[in-house]
């Protein structure tokens, strides 16, 4: 992680370039331009909306606000994650052309898409209809996990991939379960009191960092209530060490990828 | 360039023994045909050379032969499977168009190459009036990339790639693009930075262009160094290796 920090310093004009990139790329064939970063995250929220109110007549009061506020966290994880494991085999040119950290590859997807869910955040602080105080704070720490989780299992997946391209549709497949597998569309107290489930399958599913991640963004957001610290203690060290692990692996292969890619 | 007697200039590369392995995929579980008879596969073997401050070195070679494999090793890119490289010097190799994004505009791709060739956006900043007038593109610097055409765009990787002050320059047969008038220009801005530069390697299959430029020749066939020796030792005879073999 020391090398990580002074990677990023001495390429944060880099990595600063890149992620400038990515935004106006996301614009400018739009005639909507900059408009689009509000307009997605409420035409989501319109489509789920309908189908989970209007067609299977679940959900309650305030259910937009509930189900935005799980699906930009969820979706700033499933964009950086489908973006990082497809990395090098994207930047293969690149890659033989600069030399400059694999790890930036993993990187600049995870920040863009923080960015898009930073006002995906803005958005739901609005409807959720009250004025913004302390809580907002929270937000830093929870995303601070998200954003390790997310890179380190990236970097993971990215140099699997170098070896076993299937990687690519495991991955997919994979995201698609996490996604029902994680409480976007459910609340956490909906499993927990569903009363069918045995309680050893529960702690299991709560291993899934998501379903920590989801409710503390919604407990802050919406409720106004702050995360469990204790289990945010444990999912920062986890969230440190599989950072950690991504970056070795990926600093230990840097010079194979290359030729593997 | 130093005036002191070529054996006395300080060495800027060293190789010894270099190899470079490559390593095939696993065929695909319902691949048909002949799987291929060796999973490992030697682009470098046993290459040993020294390049010392001044020089300007020729390396050429088949297709196939590793040369750029090679560039890539001495850029570090790539690092050796066996042997030592040692480089005493900052190596770039002239590469167009790192990073080009054809959705943005010329501008903007200024930056994100740039950006890759290691300048802040300040230092961009400052050279960005220069790239554009050495690549003509003052009407259409703001338009995406998509609405260039081939030489245009061309132009404009050649100006950014060329901004670079390499302490030893790899130049890998890129300098040929645009049209007539552009071409010289380029070739001037080529032997500028070589100039600047305290050591060039180059390869190249115009061989008219190394003999005039390189003093020295390194012949690289299957991986293997072949020759290394002054450019009029080496070229003729590789012109009629590569005679001999055409059939």
């Amino acid at each position: 992680m020391l090398r990580l920090a002074q990677e990023l310093v001495s390429h944060r004009h880099l990595i600063a370039a890149q992620v400038r990139a990515e935004l106006q790329s996301s614009t400018v064939n739009y005639r909507l331009g900059l408009l689009w970063w509000v307009l997605n995250p409420l035409l989501l929220m319109a489509i789920y909306y309908f189908l989970v109110r209007g067609v299977f007549g679940r959900g309650g009061q305030n259910y937009h606000v509930f189900l935005l506020a799980g699906l930009i966290p969820w979706q700033w994880f499933t964009f950086a994650i489908g973006a990082s494991v497809r990395a090098l085999e994207r930047n293969r040119d690149l890659m033989l052309q600069a030399k400059f950290p694999l790890f930036t590859l993993v990187l600049v997807p995870c920040l863009t898409n923080l960015f898009f869910a930073l006002i995906g955040l803005a958005v739901v602080l609005v409807f959720a209809g009250h004025w913004p105080d302390l809580h907002l704070l929270g937000l830093v720490p929870i995303a601070l996990v998200q954003l390790m989780i997310t890179l380190g299992v990236g970097c993971l997946l990215a140099v699997v991939s170098a070896y076993l391209p299937d990687m690519e549709r495991l991955t997919d497949f994979g995201l698609r379960a996490l996604f029902y597998l994680s409480p976007v569309l459910y609340e956490v107290a909906m499993i927990k009191s569903w009363g069918k489930l045995p309680s050893r399958l529960i702690d299991l599913w709560q291993l899934n960092p998501l379903v920590f991640l989801l409710e503390s963004y919604r407990g802050l957001l919406i409720k106004q209530v702050w995360p469990d610290w204790g289990a945010l203690a444990i999912w920062t060290l986890v969230g440190a060490a599989l950072l950690q692990l991504g970056l070795v692996v990926l600093r230990r292969q840097e010079h194979q990828l290359c030729k593997l890619i | 360039m130093s005036q002191l007697k070529p054996q006395a200039r300080p060495v800027v590369i060293q190789c010894q023994g270099v190899g470079l392995k490559f390593r095939r995929r696993r065929r695909s579980l319902l691949a048909t045909g002949a799987a291929p008879p060796v999973r490992d596969f030697w682009a470098l073997r046993d290459i040993s050379l020294e390049i010392r401050e001044g020089e300007l070195v020729g390396i050429v070679g088949r297709n196939g032969a590793g040369k750029s494999s090679l560039a890539l090793l001495l850029t570090g890119i790539y690092r050796a499977d066996e042997g030592r490289i040692q480089v005493n010097a900052r190596v770039s190799r002239l590469a167009l168009g790192i990073g080009f994004r054809m959705d943005l505009t010329g501008r903007q791709n200024i930056f994100i190459n740039g950006a890759y060739l290691g300048f802040s956006r300040r230092q961009i900043i400052r050279r960005q009036q220069e790239i554009i007038d050495f690549a003509q593109l003052q009407d259409f610097i703001d338009e995406p990339l998509n609405h260039f055409s081939d030489g245009m765009r061309a132009r404009l990787a050649f100006a950014i790639a060329t901004c670079i002050e390499p302490e030893v320059l790899v130049l890998d047969e890129s300098f040929n693009t645009g049209d007539e008038g552009f071409r010289a220009r380029s070739r001037q801005r080529v032997l500028e930075i070589a100039g600047q530069a305290k050591a060039v390697v180059m390869i190249s299959h115009n061989l008219v262009n190394l003999q005039d430029l390189c003093p020295r020749v390194i012949w690289l066939e299957s991986g293997r160094l072949k020759m290394d020796a002054p450019a009029e030792e080496v070229l003729p005879r590789y012109r009629q290796f590569c005679l001999e073999h055409a059939a």
